[in-house]
Order: structure tokens, then C-alpha cells, then sequence
């Protein structure tokens, strides 16, 4: 029998050497973690639901929202808690999803029994329903005392109704609104390898794992490897994760990783006036983050390509719609009626389209509801991918010539910053942001190519640390080239799996970092680097007594 | 204004990257494709249009016909009200209301009823195309002021009440049918080629059917610059000679067939077509198509939507009689009857891509 340990999850109380941590001889430890309890997100719980009842099973309603923290949602969900309403609104998800699963339709499938009568409560056909479905919904076997309670739940619920569907149904319901479902709770053990230093026990190993490599919850296999002990082990987690990154699945975690940190839920309050930028549907707002992220997974995983190459390629993959916002050929040969296809694309050499700072995605959202913003590009920039702080803008600034887009005498952004500028306490910052963002102007807000403004030829160079560049294209080398932008994706994608940035952890991140270069800056290679070290389960919280047999 | 051009060159070099293998162009002509965002009958309706004034409203024509087949007022006031009587609904009553045996249904043989002698358009203006080059007897063009414009199918519907209406508006029931309908059928294209788009000067004009639907932008507005192909049939495949003056586009008179959507058009077929395109300073084109059409398919485009279309104002019968009688292209001799009659249609284009327009100036050399 396993007993799990209680545990501090305060920073700092017990950090662990900054060098050599002794599991892996190569490897330093990573500084202060803590065990973390995150709040899943909603893809999580699309895809748990997914996972576990299949995709026909419908997932209405609405999302308590993330949080971010520290330029991600990952880090975000670990200082979330659920309000009044978002309880509601889980209430009424996990309603409809029970309601799915146990009625005619699916029952069959998904209830791996069938009872004596259905208006009569079945106790061994509940129970193993219920035991099946709670391993996975938990991430963990259910002890006895919660699977007592929830089959007595099922039960009372089923003699009241007289239908031994409608209990399994109560009960499901209150797994999926209980807060093991709902929040990943990480529990810590003492490591028995290195006595007075602690570890994540096996599920909360397998489930930060699962969740860092595909976003969504173990599955049976990683589960059984938990069980088992096998997950402990170097062997047992290399075979697991070598499993988990060989499989198709992989492309979902990477696809929420940069998803994350590429700001993409701020498309769903992102608004464009029809009016100036009729293309922009909401379609199109949908298609943009589907063409980088499409771009980004062929680039890293199907292609097993350079991440710094992401910044240069010319390939991509774009919809008819997209191809009419980019006012490029795309033909689908798809019959009418049906979803509109992906369609392989590559730009021509010297197009001013390359690498996903010139997709859609990036420069509509990071620009106004009516005009582009060279300095909310500039600094979505520098915050994305060289993990840089830019201050937030005075309160008092004046836009009124920024904003003016009518102005005779200002007519491109380049004059109008220019003069925006001449204000000292507006100078600083626009100094590192805009010489970025403008060398993305020839994109409107929606994403739209474009030569002139008001009339005027727009001047798209600028310069990166001092290295100058002619416009977009050049921008993309330029980062491309900057050793910051692999680094601070090292930074990004750890806090990210952990769930928390690193303290006392330089060492573990410059561990990565070199890794990470080895590897050819190749992303599968890193997150295996990450998910098979042993620092990536350490955590300094100081267990108390109890070991995990 | 010029047309702005996109050089064949750039087009099809941006082609032939998208891995789809397009064949390099066979000269350095210009092209610039479009596909149509709208389309109805062109209407002019100023107050002297219909002198006798516009044609009942369904109410009165259905009033009129159902107490032609004995219903008495008060029968009819109780059928618009329960929409029901002796077992049969108002629309299968209204339907049903031919005279001859075995010929009840006014949709399909409107010449079972009576003809209630529509009014029709006696005013001067209307716009379209003088197309038997007589000045006399004809409409003027409000726009260029050509004289004997011939555009006998505004004359039959022009004092409908659906019909009475002038730019900006559109025929409601048009309007109507192309918003539900035109993103449902394959997209109608044209393509204009020259040596320079920005001068005057012969060019050729490519009218053809899409493969692809046209798709919707932000505002439900035909989104611009999207991707077609051309159907490969050449059914709905016209290339003709044009030319540009002073950035009007007009076509040398020439026959024009596209298949289209029956509740629209059931096919554009045009004997003598005529164009006039302007170019928007938004880059789309705006104008005018016109020719002589068969009168029965504009007859079934409206009559093929049974009650709906009654129920907007339009008295089927009534059409039915109005667009014969108003039919004015020769006598066909071997029937002895006028087939068609000069239309004239309202175009609107957005700019698109077409994949492969440069087949179609194969074909016209061939």
C-alpha cells in the first residue's frame, strides 16, 4: 500500500545543491522547485474527457479562465482557484459530459458492464465502473474511502431513481466536479536514493509527464508504469518517455506548449474592425493560430528542424481564407461542403513572408483593433522570445499622435513613434521595441501585406542589440542568430512542464541550455532531456516521515 | 481609373511554389481575375417608371384570382386567416389555381390561368445595351445615355414591388436569393489579360464557372482574393474579345453560357452579350451584363421557388405572360415564337485568383 506524504509546498525551505544532483551524474539539480497544484486547463480537460470517454462525447460550456503568470498559462494555473461561478460552470460541464456517457448511446461502449436490471442497482458493475473511470479521471487509483463514497453516491442515487444509469451518472458527475479531477495536485515523498531530499511520487511524476509531453492526463500505460514502480526507475521512465515522445500525441503537448507561450488565448477577446480589415473573420482568427502552430509542430517534430530555424523558414501551410488574407494562391481541391484543407505552402526566396514572426498570428495579435503597434510587436517580441521585461507605459502618456493615424504630416507608425518619442519617459522603452516592430510594418493589424502608409513608403529597418537588419526577413535572422532566443525557450518550456519558474536553478537551465545546443536546438530532444532527468521530479519541500513503498 | 494589374508573372510564380505545378505562362501578359459578389436584374424605377402604377401586392392577386375560381370574400379572408380550407393549405389553394384539367399547378403551366395583365415599365430610363442598334423605341441609359437600350426583361418586372427599387438597393427577392444562395454554387469568374492594364487597348475577357464556392469575409461580404480554378468543362467556359477605354471594360458582342443556381438563375445564356465594367477605387468592379436570355428560364428561376416567390409580390401567370409578350429577338422559323428576350443584369466583382486563366487564351488562340 502506498501513503502518501504530507508536504510543504513553500519556496526555498530546503534548496537543493545547485550542482551535481546525484541521480544523474551529468546533471545539476534545478534549484528551488516546489510541488505545485495547478488547476487543468480547459484543452486538458477537453482532452482528458477525449481520452478517457472518446471524442464523440460532446464538451459544452464555459471555462473558469487561466491566468497568466510569467508570460505562461502553465505557471498561471498554479495560482488559480475556482470562483462561484466557474464552480457552476464545471458543475454544468461535468452534468452534460456524465449525462453523455451514461446514456443509450454510449453506455454500451463506454460502461464496461452491463447490470441485472437497468432500473436496479448493480453494486459490482458500478464499482468497477467506477474504479476504472476514477483511475483515470484522478490520475491515481481511487483509495477506499473514495470509492466507497462515490459508489454510495451512485447507489442511493440509483434506488431513489430506480435506474442504474442515472447513479453511475450522479456519481460520475461528482468525480468530474471534485477537486482530484479538477486540480493536479502534486505530493512529494522522500527520496529513498537521497535521504533528506524529496521527490514526486510516481502519479504526480506520471502526471506532470503526461501533462508536459501530451496535455492531458497518464494514460493506462503510464499509469501501470506508476503502480508498478517501474516510472521510479532510470529505465522505466527513459522506456515510458521514449514511448510518449515516438507517439503521434507528442504533436498535442508541443502544440499547447507554444500555444501558451505564443499568448494564443488572448485571440478569444481579440477584436479587428471589419470595416478596415474585412478579411479578418472569425475564421480567419481561428485559421492564423492553426497555420503557426501547424508550422511550428512539421517544423519540429515531422521535420525534426533547428527551433532557432522557426524564426527563417519559408514553409508553412495556410486555407484558402488564409491565402485570401495573405493574397496568395491556394488551391484546395477539397469537394465543396467540406472542412477546408491545410494546404502545404512555401514562400518564394526573398519573400517578405518567413518564419512565424510574419504570420498572421503574431502581428494581428499583437497589434490594435484598427492599426498595427510596431511597439506592442516590439515588445510582445522581447517578452516571447528573449524572455525580456518591457515596463507597461506610464499612465499618463499622452497617444494622441500615436494614435492618429490620419495625421498628414505623420502618415506612417515610423513618423508618428518618432514624434511620440521626442517625451523622455516614453523614450526608454520604445527605444528596445520599436526598432523591432517596425521592421514588422509592412503587415497591417490583420496581417496583410502592405508597401505603403497613407500614401508614404514604409522604411522597415531597424536594428537588435546593435545588429541592423532591412525588414522583416532580417528581423527573423536576426533573432534567429541571437543565442538568447534557444535560451529563453529553455527557461519558457521548463517553467512550463513545472509549472513554475526556477529559483537557485541557473545551473539546471545553463544544463539545458548546453544540452539544448547539443542537440541542434532540436525541441523533442530537449523536452526528453527535461522529462527523463531526475531534477525535473525533485522538489525541495522537506518530507517528513512516510516513504512511498 | 486604370485597372491595377498583377503581372501574370507574379501570379504564377507565386503558383508554382505552392507545390501545385502550374505551367509557366506563355508570354508576359497581365491578368487580373475577379468573381462575381453579386448579381441580379438591373433596375432603374424613378417615379415615371410604372405611369399605371405598380402591380398588386400577393393579397390582392391572390384575391383576385381566387374569386376567379367562385371563392367568395369572405371564404378568401378565412383562408388568409387559418391558412387552411377543406383540407388543403392556402399554398397548395394558391398553387392549384389553373383552369385547365390535369394543369392546376400555375407554377408549371402558367398558362393555365388567366393573365391578369401585368403593368410593365413605360418610363425612359433602364439600364443596358442598345443591342439591334436602333435608336428608337428603346430605353436610355442613366449612366451613359446611350439610346434604344433594349432591356425588355426590366420591362416585364420592373413594376413588381420587389422590383421597384433603384441603387443602392436590390431587388429584395433577388437580394434575398443571392445572400442564402450565391456561397452555395460554384463561383462565376472573369479574367481580363492585356499586354497593359493600366492603358487603353484590346485585352481578352475570360468568363467562367468556378470549381469552388465563393466564401465569406468579416462583414458577410464575397471575400476578395481567394482561389479558384476554372471548371474544366467547357460548357461554362467563355473567352472573348474586350477592350479598355478610359478603365471601362467592354467585351466585343459575343454568345455567353454559365451554369448557375436554379433559384438564382438556372444559367446565364446570352445571345449578343454585351459588357460594361468600372473599376472601384476599392479595386472591385461594378457594372453591367446584358444580351438576349431565354425568357422562360427567367420565368423558372422565380417560378421554381413556388409560393415563396408569389408570396414577394411576383404574380407567376402574370410573368409568365408579361416576359412572352415582351419577348423581342427574332422569330424563331421554325417554331414561329420569340425565345428570348434583351436582359440586362447588374454585376458586382471582387478581386480573386484564378489558378489557371492562361488555358483559356490557349483555347481563343486556338
Amino acid at each position: 500500500m502506498k501513503r502518501f506524504l504530507h508536504y510543504l509546498t513553500i519556496a526555498g525551505v530546503a534548496a537543493l545543491p545547485s550542482a551535481g544532483y546525484p541521480g544523474n551524474t551529468a546533471e545539476p539539480a534545478p534549484g528551488d522547485a516546489v510541488a505545485v497544484t495547478r488547476r487543468i486547463t480547459e484543452g486538458q480537460y477537453r482532452n482528458i474527457i477525449a481520452d478517457v470517454f472518446g471524442t464523440d462525447i460532446t464538451v459544452g460550456g464555459r471555462f473558469e479562465p487561466d491566468i497568466r503568470d510569467q508570460g505562461l498559462l502553465g505557471i498561471g494555473t498554479s495560482r488559480v482557484s475556482i470562483s462561484e461561478t466557474g464552480f457552476e460552470q464545471y458543475r454544468d460541464l461535468a452534468l452534460t459530459v456524465a449525462a453523455q456517457v451514461t446514456d443509450a448511446q454510449h453506455r454500451g461502449s463506454l460502461i464496461p458492464c452491463t447490470p441485472g436490471s437497468p432500473k436496479a442497482w448493480d453494486d459490482a458493475c458500478a464499482t468497477k465502473f467506477i474504479q476504472g473511470a476514477g483511475r483515470l479521471l484522478y490520475r491515481r487509483p481511487l483509495d477506499q474511502a473514495e470509492l466507497a463514497t462515490l459508489v454510495g453516491i451512485a447507489q442511493k442515487s440509483a434506488t431513489q431513481l430506480n435506474d442504474f444509469y442515472a447513479g453511475v451518472e450522479v456519481s460520475l458527475a461528482s468525480m468530474l466536479v471534485s477537486p482530484q479531477f479538477l486540480f493536479r495536485k502534486e505530493a512529494a515523498v522522500a527520496d529513498p536514493a537521497h535521504p533528506g531530499r524529496a521527490r514526486l511520487d510516481a502519479y504526480s511524476r506520471a502526471a506532470r509527464l503526461s501533462f508536459f509531453l501530451w496535455n492531458t492526463a497518464p494514460d493506462n500505460m503510464l499509469l501501470t508504469a506508476a503502480e508498478n514502480g517501474s516510472l521510479n526507475t532510470t529505465a522505466g521512465l527513459s522506456k515510458q518517455v521514449d514511448r510518449m515522445i515516438g507517439s503521434g500525441r507528442m504533436s498535442g503537448g508541443v502544440r499547447a506548449f507554444f500555444a501558451d507561450m505564443l499568448g494564443f488565448d488572448e485571440f478569444s477577446t481579440l477584436a479587428k474592425d471589419p470595416a478596415i480589415y474585412p478579411k479578418y473573420s472569425f475564421k480567419a482568427a481561428m485559421d492564423v493560430q492553426e497555420q503557426t502552430l501547424r508550422t511550428i509542430t512539421d517544423h519540429l517534430l515531422a521535420q525534426r528542424g533547428d527551433y532557432r530555424d522557426l524564426f527563417t523558414t519559408r514553409k508553412t501551410f495556410l486555407t484558402r481564407s488564409l491565402g485570401a488574407l495573405y493574397g496568395v494562391a491556394v488551391v484546395d481541391d477539397v469537394a465543396n461542403g467540406l472542412p477546408a484543407r491545410w494546404v502545404p505552402y512555401e514562400y518564394a526566396e526573398g519573400d517578405p513572408r518567413a518564419g512565424i514572426l510574419t504570420h498572421a498570428s503574431f502581428v494581428s495579435l499583437h497589434s490594435h483593433p484598427g492599426r498595427s503597434s510596431p511597439t506592442l510587436r516590439g515588445k510582445a517580441f522581447r517578452e516571447t522570445f528573449l524572455c525580456q521585461r518591457v515596463p507597461d507605459p506610464p499612465v499618463n502618456v499622452d497617444f494622441t499622435v500615436v494614435q492618429n493615424t490620419d495625421n498628414p504630416i505623420f502618415k506612417t507608425a515610423r513618423e508618428r513613434l518618432t514624434a511620440h518619442r521626442t517625451s523622455p519617459t516614453c523614450a526608454g522603452c520604445h527605444k528596445i521595441t520599436d526598432p523591432i516592430g517596425l521592421a514588422l510594418e509592412n503587415f497591417d493589424s490583420a496581417g496583410g501585406y502592405r508597401t505603403l502608409e497613407n500614401g508614404a513608403p514604409i522604411d522597415t529597418s531597424g536594428e537588435l542589440n546593435g545588429k541592423p537588419f532591412a525588414d522583416s526577413v532580417g528581423l527573423g535572422r536576426a533573432i534567429r542568430d541571437n543565442p538568447e532566443a534557444p535560451n529563453c525557450l529553455v527557461t519558457r518550456i521548463y517553467s512550463y512542464a513545472a509549472g513554475q519558474t526556477t529559483k537557485n536553478g541557473k545551473d539546471w537551465i545553463a544544463y539545458l541550455q548546453a544540452g539544448f545546443a547539443a542537440d541542434g536546438y532540436r525541441v523533442p530532444a530537449l523536452m526528453r532531456r527535461i522529462a527523463v532527468s531526475d531534477a525535473f521530479y525533485s522538489v525541495a519541500d522537506t518530507p517528513v516521515e512516510e516513504t512511498e513503498q | 481609373m486604370a485597372f491595377r494589374a498583377k503581372t501574370t508573372l507574379s501570379v504564377l510564380s507565386t503558383l508554382a511554389v505552392a507545390t501545385m505545378g502550374f505551367a509557366a505562362p506563355a508570354s508576359a501578359l497581365q491578368t487580373k481575375s475577379y468573381v462575381v459578389s453579386f448579381f441580379h436584374i438591373a433596375t432603374h424605377s424613378d417615379t415615371d417608371a410604372c405611369p399605371h402604377g405598380l402591380n398588386p401586392e400577393h393579397v390582392e392577386l391572390w384575391t383576385r384570382s381566387l374569386k376567379g375560381l367562385g371563392y367568395s370574400q369572405k371564404d378568401i379572408d378565412e383562408l388568409l386567416i387559418s391558412q387552411r380550407k377543406n383540407g388543403k393549405t392556402i399554398q397548395e389553394i394558391v398553387r392549384d389555381r389553373g383552369l385547365k384539367p390535369g394543369q392546376e399547378n400555375i407554377f408549371a403551366y402558367p398558362f393555365s390561368a388567366p393573365d391578369p395583365n401585368l403593368h410593365t415599365v413605360e418610363g425612359r430610363y433602364s439600364y443596358g445595351f442598345n443591342l439591334d442598334g436602333k435608336t428608337d423605341g428603346g430605353f436610355e441609359d442613366p449612366d451613359t445615355h446611350e439610346q434604344g437600350v433594349d432591356n425588355n426583361l426590366y420591362k416585364a418586372f420592373g413594376c413588381l414591388r420587389p422590383y421597384h427599387v433603384s441603387l443602392p438597393d436590390r431587388p429584395q427577392y433577388e437580394n434575398n436569393a443571392w445572400l442564402v444562395l450565391a456561397s452555395a454554387m460554384p463561383a462565376w469568374l472573369l479574367s481580363v489579360s492585356g499586354d497593359d492594364l493600366t492603358k487603353d487597348g484590346p485585352v481578352t475577357v475570360t468568363i467562367a464557372r468556378a470549381l469552388e464556392h465563393t466564401m465569406q469575409d468579416a462583414r458577410g461580404q464575397t471575400l476578395a482574393d481567394s482561389t479558384f480554378r476554372i471548371d474544366p468543362n467547357p460548357r461554362s467556359h467563355n473567352v472573348m474579345r474586350g477592350a479598355l477605354k478610359g478603365g471601362t471594360l467592354s467585351i466585343e458582342p459575343t454568345d455567353i453560357f454559365l451554369e448557375a443556381e436554379p433559384h438564382i438563375i438556372s444559367k446565364l445564356h446570352l445571345l449578343q452579350a454585351h459588357l460594361r465594367l468600372t473599376p472601384k477605387p476599392d479595386g472591385n468592379l461594378e457594372g453591367y451584363i446584358g444580351g438576349y436570355t431565354p425568357w422562360f428560364e427567367e420565368y423558372w428561376a422565380h417560378a421554381s421557388n413556388g409560393f415563396d416567390a408569389e408570396e414577394s409580390g411576383i404574380d407567376m401567370p402574370g410573368l409568365y405572360y408579361a416576359l412572352q409578350r415582351l419577348a423581342d429577338d427574332p422569330v424563331d422559323p421554325k417554331t414561329g415564337e420569340r425565345n428570348f428576350i434583351s436582359a440586362t443584369w447588374r454585376i458586382e466583382l471582387v478581386p480573386a485568383i484564378v489558378a489557371d486563366p492562361h488555358n483559356a487564351l490557349a483555347e481563343l488562340r486556338r
